[in-house]
């Protein structure tokens, strides 16, 4: 029987390229350094803004935020105050489960960001962690009943790091454990072409205990190294499964650091005379008061107040548009640790200048790139604009995710997130959409060399 | 005719001032929508109306008796427990009071949207029509979604969490967005 070729895709959620480098210079994390030799880890841009439910969309189209829809975790209904968790019935670009799927591929996937509620596909999709609950993130009662004996959970529980850190390690190990075994499962009994999955773990790791493994923490630093060693042994189970028909896929969608300081823009744009409230404890987009100049929302994601889109916009399309928004930007880039008078911003990005498409009316009006170690955060009403607290000490950053496509040598090549499914179609003999924004690294590669 | 709604979820959506093919692309596309939601939803055309209607068409009724019969459709499907979504290309303003109150539950929807709405003309009191604008320019699916969003807002329609088909019930919606708050995604 002629064999044809397929891809495997192990996602390894907010894993950093550069912390891996001085793993491996450590003599740490042998399996993956033997899939670094397969095909060289490259360090990988990712979208903006860089959380997962953006990034995995951006991978899974190959497009930009303007094409796919995706924003954040949470957005608006346009002309309205009403906001909603984002899912994969608002992604408006065909995703490469969709696209292997119309080609007569089979495809399976299993808690890639942003696939809740699983859509149909020829082949089978388990949910993210956006699911409520396992029996929605299983497309059918026998795949339900298949995780449930397993024990599998769509996500840890980040409660639990909030009540008492000292129990999630555990916790983390257990869910992480069930999921390899479904991979395990699923490789075993599934028929694909294209087969995901996605280790959610290493994130919710970084997010509780980035800082203490940074300083050396004694308490939590050989935990979290035992739990990447761990990663590493599964990553080596996994890639002895690959024949030579199979190009084995491994990245990550952004990198990490410690946080110094989150900070609430919303309180900041209170602050300064751009937002105002209807109540006396804002909580939601609906108590923004009709004057307010501007809002955000998680993480950085600035709207303004723009008549005919927002719910009670004033500020008019064209020149005021502008001039506000200028003026804005500029403020928002001065903005200093009250603390420490450190910069805050590194730059603030107008939206024409990241997104382009047909969801571009959607966009946030300008994105905050903030410098490392300072969160945006989107909440209101809160009374101080920076806030360190011990339960959430890692953030995303933008430039570090990885990348290696087994049997490519991405040598000098940058790619960016949007290039692997372009990539991955290309392995695959399936031809991409011209809207992708990505290109095949294989292309690309050859065009360097 | 005997009015058999006793379910309230009857009401006509009138899209105004809608030229070109805007009235029957916006109008088609919303039906769907709500149909997608659980509702019964459809659109009635000129065509519809005067197979429906005891005044039927000719070739030369003025504006306002087309008007007229249309709504006379808008209505009988309203109190009926649908809703109705019909077009025209004459402004809002010049849709006379009989006509409203013709149909009952009455949506307007100023598809071309020029200038600041007039006080009040947001009110929605029970004999009162309501009207929403959409933007000149906008694309037909960002009309419907911001016609929907204002729909829930003002409670004609249940939110999409609401909805069998949405992604979640609100219970499920907010769970999630605890597991969200807890990771610092909010």
């Amino acid at each position: 029987m002629q064999s044809r070729p397929r891809v495997l895709v192990v996602a390894l959620d907010g894993v950093p390229y550069t912390y891996v480098q001085g793993l491996f210079e450590a003599g740490e994390m042998p399996n993956l350094r033997a899939i670094h030799e397969l095909g060289p880890i490259a360090q990988m841009d990712t979208s903006v803004p860089n959380v997962s439910s953006v990034a995995w969309a951006s991978f899974m189209t190959g497009a930009n935020p303007g094409k796919h829809n995706i924003y954040g975790f949470l957005d608006r209904h346009l002309g309205t105050s009403r906001t909603y968790i984002p899912t994969s019935r608002d992604i408006r670009a065909p995703t490469i489960l969709e696209l292997l799927s119309a080609a007569g591929r089979r495809v399976f996937s299993m808690n890639v960001p942003v696939t809740y509620p699983p859509r149909p596909v020829n082949g089978t999709v388990i949910g993210c962690f956006l699911s409520p609950n396992l029996e929605k993130a299983s497309p059918t009662p026998a795949v339900f009943e298949v995780l449930s004996r397993i024990g599998y959970q769509v996500d840890a529980d980040p409660w639990r790091a909030r009540n008492d850190k000292s129990d999630f390690v555990p916790h983390l190990v257990e869910v992480f454990e069930a999921r390899m075994e479904a991979t395990r499962h699923f490789w075993h009994q599934e028929r694909w072409d294209f087969f995901m999955t996605h280790i959610m773990e290493t994130d919710r790791l970084h997010h509780f205990f980035w800082e203490e493994m940074e300083r050396g923490d004694p308490r939590v630093a050989p935990a979290f190294l035992d739990f990447y060693r761990r990663v590493d042994r599964a990553l080596g189970e996994i890639r002895s499964w690959v024949d030579d028909e199979t190009t084995l896929v491994v990245l990550s969608d952004h990198g990490f650091c410690s946080i110094r300081q989150e900070v609430h823009v919303n309180s900041w744009l209170a602050q300064n005379g751009y937002l105002s409230y209807t109540s006396g404890e804002p909580k939601a987009l609906a108590d923004v008061a009709p004057e307010s100049v501007a809002y955000s929302l998680d993480p950085g994601r600035i709207y303004l107040n723009v008549r005919g889109r927002e719910v009670n916009g004033h500020i008019e399309p064209g020149a005021e548009y502008e001039r506000v928004r200028a003026e804005l930007a500029d403020a928002l880039v001065a903005m200093v640790d009250p603390n420490s008078g450190a910069p805050m911003v590194k730059r603030v990005i107008p939206r024409e200048k990241l997104y382009s498409g047909e969801s571009f009316e959607s966009a946030p009006d300008l994105v905050m790139d903030m410098v490392d170690g300072y969160d945006a955060k989107g909440p209101f009403g809160r009374a101080q604009v920076t806030f360190k607290g011990d339960a959430l000490v890692g953030m995303h950053t933008t430039p570090d995710a990885l990348l290696s496509v087994s049997g490519l040598e991405l040598g000098s090549t940058r790619p960016n997130i949007v290039d692997v499914a372009p990539t991955i179609l290309d392995r695959l003999g399936v031809e991409a959409p011209e809207e992708m924004d990505g290109r095949s690294l294989a292309t690309a590669v050859v065009a360097d060399v | 005719v005997v009015s058999t709604d006793t379910s309230g979820t009857g009401f006509a959506i009138w899209l105004t001032d809608a030229s070109g093919e805007d009235g029957p692309r916006i109008a088609g596309l919303l039906a769907g929508e709500l149909a997608g939601r659980g509702l019964r939803a459809d659109v009635v055309d000129g065509h519809v109306a005067s197979a429906a209607s005891s005044d039927p068409a000719t070739t030369d009724e003025t504006p306002e008796t087309r008007a007229r019969r249309i709504a006379w459709g808008c209505g009988l499907l309203a109190r009926n427990g649908i809703v109705a979504i019909a077009w025209a290309s004459t402004p809002g303003r010049d849709m006379s009071p009989d006509v409203r109150s013709q149909i009952g539950r009455l949506v307007e929807v100023d598809v071309a949207m020029a200038g600041e709405a007039p006080a009040g003309q947001e009110s929605h009191g029970s004999d009162e029509p309501v009207t929403l604008r959409t933007e000149p320019g906008q694309r037909p699916e960002e009309a419907v979604a911001r016609i929907v969003g204002r729909l829930e807002e003002l409670g004609y329609v249940a939110g999409r969490s609401a909805d069998a088909g949405a992604a979640y019930t609100p219970d499920e919606e907010s769970e999630v967005t605890d597991r969200l708050r807890d990771l610092g995604y909010l």
